[in-house]
């Protein structure tokens, strides 16, 4: 770490955001100037900005709070892993909270005009010619948030320091947009906002290296494989009138396999089998048994997420 | 015998409609190859056997 050299120092003052090409390669790091500072991030393939990073997928592969040694994902058809978070000192991260907007300050606070996330990344990203609808939800760095029992979320106060600081590892060419949160009235920032420092660096070997193997799958699609390619450029909605409906692998249409049991196999069957959601409906309780021991014994990927092989890996 | 629903019971066995469509088909095919069984049938005895021994492991 100490043989690095940043190519790029930028200090991002309060109500400020900033759009920053990374190659492949390179790092991004934010890093906090006086602690307790939320910072909002996205980032878009720099060469396509139809691809960007995208919180649900994100959030499904490692759960609510991403930190050290996981992946930033976008969205599917692609599903690549756009940057990979190599460093995270202080741990605390939120994918469940989408970037605040004006909309919350008017009908929760009553102002007519304030700094929020939105607007603050639409006009970092306006640089590069993107409009507000290309703000997509946020990477939330060191927020804090929790689910409550009812199932909503909610944002505690942090205790980032100042020093703390998070990683991004560019795993493709991208523009990255972090930007100091605009939340001065709630806790996200513990009521105040903080100038932060971004530097960026370019890997080492070693840095490189430590980036976990992911699978390369057919289902990554990209522009080349979509029926329709073509970024619609006008707003209203027209259908067309040569379309012709064309779902993979339909019809899809069920058929009957006999399965016989004796009584043995029956009786393990039946106190497996879900009555509880299927009552008399055997046929479909013998496929939930079914699918349910072929989900115990063979699935790779729970919740579509990638096996991610993570030796040399130190996860918090 | 006795019917119940899609089900039919003798003393011998019972018959049980497992129903699929081909994508479900397709994976089931793929585990009954890996673990060298003929039909999707005899994967489904085994996913019987496993679930009544791991039952019973959990037990001991």
């Amino acid at each position: 770490m100490s043989d690095r050299k940043a190519v790029f120092e930028w200090i991002m003052q309060p109500g400020t955001g900033k759009a920053l090409e990374l190659r492949k390669g390179q790092i991004l790091r934010v890093e906090q100037i006086e602690g307790a500072q939320c910072v909002d991030f996205n980032c878009f393939n720099l060469h396509d900005y139809k691809e960007f990073m995208h919180c649900g997928r994100t959030r499904t592969v490692h759960g609510f709070n991403p930190s050290k040694g996981t992946f930033l994902w976008s969205a599917p058809p692609r599903e690549q892993a756009m940057m990979y978070i190599l460093e995270d000192t202080y741990g605390r991260n939120d994918v469940l909270f989408p970037r605040c907007s004006a909309y919350l300050y008017e009908s929760a606070y009553g102002f007519h005009q304030h700094t929020n996330c939105h607007d603050i990344q639409t006009e970092a990203q306006r640089e590069y010619g993107l409009t507000p609808d290309d703000v997509h939800d946020s990477f939330n760095m060191f927020m804090c948030t929790e689910v409550t029992l009812d199932g909503r979320a909610s944002i505690t106060r942090q205790v980032s320091k100042k020093g703390d600081y998070i990683e991004l590892l560019a795993l493709m060419d991208v523009l990255a947009v972090p930007n100091v949160c605009g939340a001065d009235v709630m806790r996200t920032s513990n009521f105040g906002l903080k100038p932060i420092k971004l530097e960026i660096f370019e890997a080492s070997e070693k840095e490189l290296a430590s980036v976990p193997k992911l699978p390369v799958l057919k289902s990554q699609r990209t522009p080349a494989d979509f029926r329709n390619a073509q970024i619609k450029s006008t707003r209203a909605l027209v259908a067309d009138r040569s379309y012709s409906a064309s779902f993979q692998n339909t019809p899809l249409v069920e058929e009957a396999i006999t399965i016989e049991l004796s009584p043995e196999e029956y009786a393990v069957f039946e106190r497996s089998a879900r009555a509880d959601i299927y009552g008399d409906d055997m046929p479909s309780a013998l496929r939930d048994f079914v699918f349910t021991w072929w989900e115990n014994k063979y699935l790779r990927a729970a919740s579509g997420a990638p096996r991610i092989e993570t030796v040399g890996v130190d996860q918090k | 015998m006795v019917h119940q629903g899609d089900q039919t019971l003798d003393k011998q066995s019972v018959s049980i409609e497992l129903r699929l469509n081909s994508q479900q088909r397709e994976l089931l095919q793929r585990a009954a190859v890996t673990e060298a069984l003929p039909t999707i049938e005899a994967l489904v005895r085994l996913a019987i056997s496993e679930t009544a021994a791991a039952a019973e492991k959990s037990n001991v």
